[in-house]
């Protein structure tokens, strides 16, 4: 009797802590408007799940035409069509077509996975803000990178801070700011979502760095997944691509 | 130059959303545009200071980024500069990019290179602009005093620009005479 009891008591108290976790648990959110004008005709209006599983498959307002030795020609203009093509091994001739459709890839890459996100359970990120300080406690994969001598300096760096020295940072508006370091590289980092991306119950924040420099015509992007374990803790880098 | 960074006769801005016409020429402020000699696109007329003036603010107002190509703003535009004038401007880009240059290693030094290997700094210096590669590649820099071009060609590799432009570099460094 005393067991069933017990048994009966451990059973409310752990339904009534799981309905806790659940009742707390922490939805993902995204920053799709200011990543996807350029792309489309009809803008994207709502920052929501169904938007970014819809992305991959939006039509842009524009065509980029693709050729394959012997294949009939492809038609890009989507994230769809564009990684059926790369898939492929499709290509362009034109530099600057080139150099588009890379980032590009990139952009439909990072809308892939966000549309993979989960609640979470526990969030550390609630302090995160453009400033200064960011770059002391992001990985220095954030940094911009370009010749060999970035590449040696990066695998024995700390943080962004210690391979870029940033030296003014300019909020664009909530969620993106530009990062100017003391060599001319000029860095516009964007909050794309928040969401427990690799299934610890901990929240993940999907990050977009446009990387150019000052009297050149350098471009780079690249996508992070970046989490928190603690408050105080630095942010430790999941996946980069 | 032309076939990195596209030749465009209209206002547009660039991947860091600067106002920007021709082969890459940057219009730092509505006084700079001013100076450029636009014409209205449909005459042939040329542009006022205040169509000027509007047009440049209606550009520097819009969005950019690598996702927006120099061909998305131009049902935004009206105004355009002419073949000439766009050829006038990469003579004095080339300007700038040897006085920079100069100024990296010194003009007599400069002077000195092979030309097949000032070809592969002006290309360097059009796409890292001066303080990036003045600063971040010490090896390259290093090499180059030392006139070791074939050493340079292998620090002269940038991530993220593409095989064909880093292999055109590479070569006219290795292969210097």
């Amino acid at each position: 009797m005393i067991k069933n009891t017990l048994l009966l008591a451990f059973t409310v108290i752990s339904s009534t802590a799981c309905a806790n976790i659940a009742g707390n648990e922490i939805a993902p959110t995204y920053n799709l408007k200011s990543n996807t004008r350029g792309l489309f005709i009809d803008p994207v209006t709502s920052d929501s799940m169904e938007q970014v599983n819809m992305l991959l498959y939006k039509q842009w307002y524009f065509t980029k035409v693709l050729t394959l030795d012997g294949k009939p020609d492809m038609d890009v203009n989507s994230c769809k069509t564009l990684l059926k093509a790369s898939n492929e091994n499709y290509k362009t001739t034109n530099y600057q077509a080139k150099s588009i459709l890379k980032d590009f890839k990139k952009t439909c890459s990072t809308w892939r996975d966000m549309g993979k996100l989960k609640p979470s359970k526990e969030s550390f990120l609630s302090s995160f803000k453009h400033s200064l300080a960011l770059p002391k406690q992001m990985p220095p994969e954030l940094s911009l990178i370009i010749s060999n001598d970035d590449e040696r300096r990066l695998a024995k760096a700390s943080s962004w801070e210690e391979m870029s020295h940033i030296k003014k940072v300019e909020p664009v508006n909530e969620g993106q700011a530009m990062y100017y370091d003391n060599s001319g590289g000029i860095q516009r980092l964007t909050i794309m979502a928040k969401g427990d991306y690799n299934q610890d119950g901990i929240e993940d924040m999907v990050l977009y760095m446009e990387n150019s420099v000052e009297g050149g015509d350098y471009y780079s992007s690249y996508s992070y997944i970046v989490t928190r374990l603690a408050a105080d803790a630095p942010y430790t880098l999941i996946k980069q691509f | 130059m032309m076939k990195y960074e596209g030749n465009v006769p209209h206002m547009y801005l660039d991947t860091k959303g600067y106002v920007t016409v021709g082969v890459g020429h940057l219009l730092k402020d509505v006084e700079a545009a001013k100076k450029v000699p636009f014409i209205v696109r449909d005459t042939g007329v040329k542009a006022t200071i205040q169509q000027i003036e509007g047009e440049f603010k209606s550009i520097k107002a819009m969005p950019w980024g690598k996702k927006y190509e120099a061909t998305y703003y131009k049902p935004f535009t009206t105004l355009v500069i002419s073949e000439a004038v766009r050829e006038t401007q990469v003579e004095n880009h080339i300007k700038t990019f040897e006085s920079e240059l100069k100024t990296i290693f010194g003009a007599s030094e400069f002077a000195s290179y092979p030309d097949d290997v000032k070809l592969a700094l002006f290309d360097l210096i059009f796409n890292l602009g001066m303080p990036k590669l003045k600063d971040t590649f010490p090896n390259f820099n290093k090499h180059m005093k030392a006139h070791d071009f074939k050493k340079a060609a292998i620090e002269s590799n940038r991530k993220d620009v593409s095989a064909e432009r880093n292999t055109y570099v590479r070569n006219l460094l290795a292969n210097a005479k």
